[in-house]
């Protein structure tokens, strides 16, 4: 095998690859990189078994075909401190030559026979969405997935395709974020699956280098996904998902328009005034205004009145201010619909047609 | 050096019995876990005490000593309110107050005390004067009668309030503490059951003063980490703090039935009734439960436990219920196997939160089940 390309050629697919390589691990070889060269093409796999990720170099410049797999962290190293423009590696037996002005180095591969096979790209069946659309959808959601294991099934993001619609839903168990993808793309589906976080991570790295779609498709097992240059598979996580549907109210009937950046304005500044085991603002409403209220014992009081667009009766709801103040950075700029019905059934929070979030509040009680 | 009260009201269940009821005053009260069967003597008032009635007799025995005795059925509830107001009274007196059961405390009066007059710190004049405020307000304002022990720590304070009961009073100071505890028969000491008893007459010792030549290291060699605890505890040192915070492990309850049980329809009842009290208790606690465990007994003694541990805390008593039915119903042997007792227990006990985030979805299954079986004899 002998190849040679821009550094930073290589340098961004082994960038690409470093989330994927397993952190600790007793197989040394998932920390590991394998480059396969062919007659015009290399390209760099990595994976640690739940997620694995194909990448194509380009462009470069082939002498020899051949696969050689070494230790990502290192070789990543090297080509950061590597002070050419060009790279060029050379196996010679079970070693890899990298030379140039940088130096001369001789590393020790692993044997490629022993790197797990990756599942290779999308073919039927895929999906296909704007990649600036989909990382977008990420973003949107996937902050709302449990971080420990409440049930695990919550770890991760839905993806469901319905009507060749993507929907992604992530809750957990307290606040939930549903997205839908703005115009169904082909009328594909039904399928559906639980993406782990690793794998939405790694999913949205990839679109974020994608200038055109991504295809998509869920397997029983599997989430594939495929740009133009990256191919990924991210195992799914098993069981039974959350009945998020019934999770999201119908019949909120206090509905309320405020500005999404002076609201999340409004509960920033209040809920400096709560603390880590209070955390707890409380929404007035009445008409034409919205107040964000704090009081903690030893700490203080805050209240911040904002306008708002609200007819209907009166209403004080607790909650947890970085429950909101998520769901308001989802939104960013523009304007938020909030929903309510009482003090201690849950509230969404919606912006435009395709997202929605629910939020559990916080039992106000005397104590409270 | 330290003041500590200990206060334990005179039989208790039975004096409240007499205090609700002026025509049963003076007489040999004697209130039972159970009236019929298999129940169990929980109090017994003094008048009864002379014929020999004790705690834990069972009631046929108790009847047969006590034939003109006055047999009552505790009323836990009453008892508990009762209880609570002797604890308002004794934390009037200093915060520092370690209840032991619903009858007893600890308290320390160290600073209280010699705040009071500014009296030299080896005298007791202070704390006994507390301690005799105690029995005041307790019989002015319960119409019950407590015996209060004066010591400088809780063992010597413990063994104060039992020398001289019912109505009793006695300070034990430093100089005396050698001759008090001298001719006490050992199972005085707190941890001395039936079988150490035994042990210790073995080696030819009955009373406190003749542990005292015997050495820590002999023992700590006979008895472990407990012959520690001896040694000192023989010589009047103990230097346990009084512990307010007193946050219990567990809550729990069962009981035997009258005759062993086979019909599902009965245990689960009683089991349901069972978890009504107990999810009572760890609620009037502020407290939450993640492990509920059931108890059964069949009719041979052998006795098996079930239990289950939640994601979230729990006190509502259909969550609780849910499960310890669920306990019930599938992870026992039920079929042709006579029931004697059945015991319901809440443990990994949190406070019930200041703040209570609500959730989105019923909380489900269990994480995590364990069950453990025994025989005992």
């Amino acid at each position: 095998m002998r190849f040679s390309c821009q550094r930073a050629v290589l340098a961004e697919g082994l960038q690409l690859l470093s989330h994927v390589t397993a952190g600790t691990t007793t197989k040394p070889i998932l920390q590991a990189v394998k480059i396969e060269v062919s007659e015009n093409k290399a390209v760099l796999e990595a994976t640690d078994l739940e997620v694995g990720v194909r990448y194509l170099l380009e462009p470069v410049e082939v002498q020899e075909k051949g696969t050689v797999v070494l230790q990502e962290g290192r070789l990543a190293e090297l080509l950061r401190e590597w002070p050419e423009e060009r790279v060029c590696m050379e196996l010679k037996g079970t070693m890899c030559h990298i030379s140039g002005r940088g130096g001369a180095f001789k590393m020790a591969g692993y044997d490629p026979k022993e790197f797990p096979t990756i599942p290779i790209g999308v073919e039927k069946g895929a999906i296909e969405i704007e990649a600036g659309e989909l990382v977008e959808m990420i973003r949107k959601v996937a902050f709302a997935c449990a971080s420990e294991r409440v049930r695990h099934t919550m770890t991760g993001v839905l993806f469901q395709v319905e009507a060749g619609t993507l929907r992604m839903v992530a809750t957990d168990g307290r606040r939930l974020a549903s997205i839908r993808e703005k115009k169904g793309t082909s009328g594909r589906g039904p399928m559906e699956g639980i993406v782990p976080r690793k794998g939405i991570e790694q999913l949205a790295r990839i679109a974020e280098r994608q200038e055109g779609k991504i295809q998509l498709k869920l397997e029983e097992t599997h989430l594939l996904a495929a740009s133009d240059r990256a191919t990924l598979c991210a195992q799914l996580i098993e069981g039974q998902y959350p009945n998020y549907k019934e999770a999201i109210p119908v019949n909120n009937d206090k509905r309320v328009e405020v500005d999404a950046e002076i609201l999340a304005g409004a509960i920033r500044r209040a809920a400096i005034l709560t603390t880590e085991e209070r955390r707890l603002v409380r929404l007035g409403l009445r008409k034409g205004r919205i107040s964000v209220e704090v009081e903690t014992p030893e700490v203080g009081e805050a209240k911040v009145d904002i306008d708002a667009n609200y007819e209907g009766e009166n209403l004080e709801i607790g909650f947890n201010p970085d429950f909101l103040l998520d769901a308001l950075r989802a939104i960013g700029k523009g304007t938020a619909h909030l929903e309510f019905k009482e003090a201690t059934s849950s509230a969404a929070i919606k912006s435009g047609q395709d997202f929605i979030y629910v939020v559990m509040p916080i039992r106000l009680t005397e104590a409270s | 050096m330290r003041k500590i009260i200990h206060v334990d009201m005179d039989a208790f269940f039975a004096s409240v019995e007499e205090l609700d009821n002026p025509t049963i005053r003076g007489k040999a009260v004697i209130v039972c876990g159970g009236l019929t069967g298999r129940g169990v003597v929980s109090s017994a008032a003094y008048e009864a005490r002379k014929f020999g009635v004790k705690s834990a007799m069972p009631v046929f025995r108790a009847r047969k000593l006590c034939p003109h005795g006055i047999f009552l059925e505790g009323r836990m509830e009453r008892y508990m309110e009762v209880s609570l107001q002797l604890m308002r009274i004794l934390k009037d007196f200093t915060p520092l107050v370690e209840p032991v059961s619903v009858d007893e405390a600890f308290l320390d009066v160290t600073e209280v005390a010699s705040a009071s007059d500014g009296l030299l710190p080896k005298d007791f004049a202070g704390a006994e004067e507390v301690g005799r405020q105690i029995k005041e307000r307790i019989k002015g304002e319960m119409g019950l009668t407590a015996s209060v022990g004066v010591a400088t720590n809780k063992f010597l304070a413990k063994v104060a309030s039992g020398r001289r009961k019912p109505d009793g009073f006695m300070v034990i100071t430093e100089e005396e503490k050698e001759r008090v505890l001298k001719d006490l028969p050992v199972s005085e000491i707190l941890g001395v059951g039936r079988v150490m008893e035994k042990a210790l007459q073995e080696m030819g010792i009955h009373t406190i003063g003749q542990l005292w030549p015997v050495s820590l290291a002999e023992l700590v060699e006979r008895f472990g980490k407990f012959g520690r605890s001896l040694y000192y505890l023989s010589k009047g040192v103990d230097d346990t703090p009084v512990v307010t915070e007193w946050e219990p492990k567990s809550v729990g309850r069962s009981s035997t039935f009258e005759r062993d049980i086979k019909d599902l329809r009965v245990i689960r009842r009683q089991l349901y009734d069972l978890t009504e009290d107990v999810v009572r208790q760890l609620k009037e606690m502020d407290l939450r439960a993640k492990t509920i465990t059931i108890k059964v007994r069949y009719s041979n003694f052998q006795t098996i436990t079930r239990s289950i541990t939640i994601g979230t805390p729990a006190d509502l008593l259909s969550t609780i219920w849910h499960h310890a039915d669920i306990l019930l119903r599938e992870r026992v042997e039920l079929k042709e196997r006579a029931v004697r007792l059945v015991g319901v227990s809440l443990s990994n006990l949190v406070q019930t939160p200041a703040v209570e985030q609500l959730h989105l979805f019923e909380e489900g299954a269990g994480l995590e089940e364990a069950s453990t079986e025994s025989s005992k004899h």
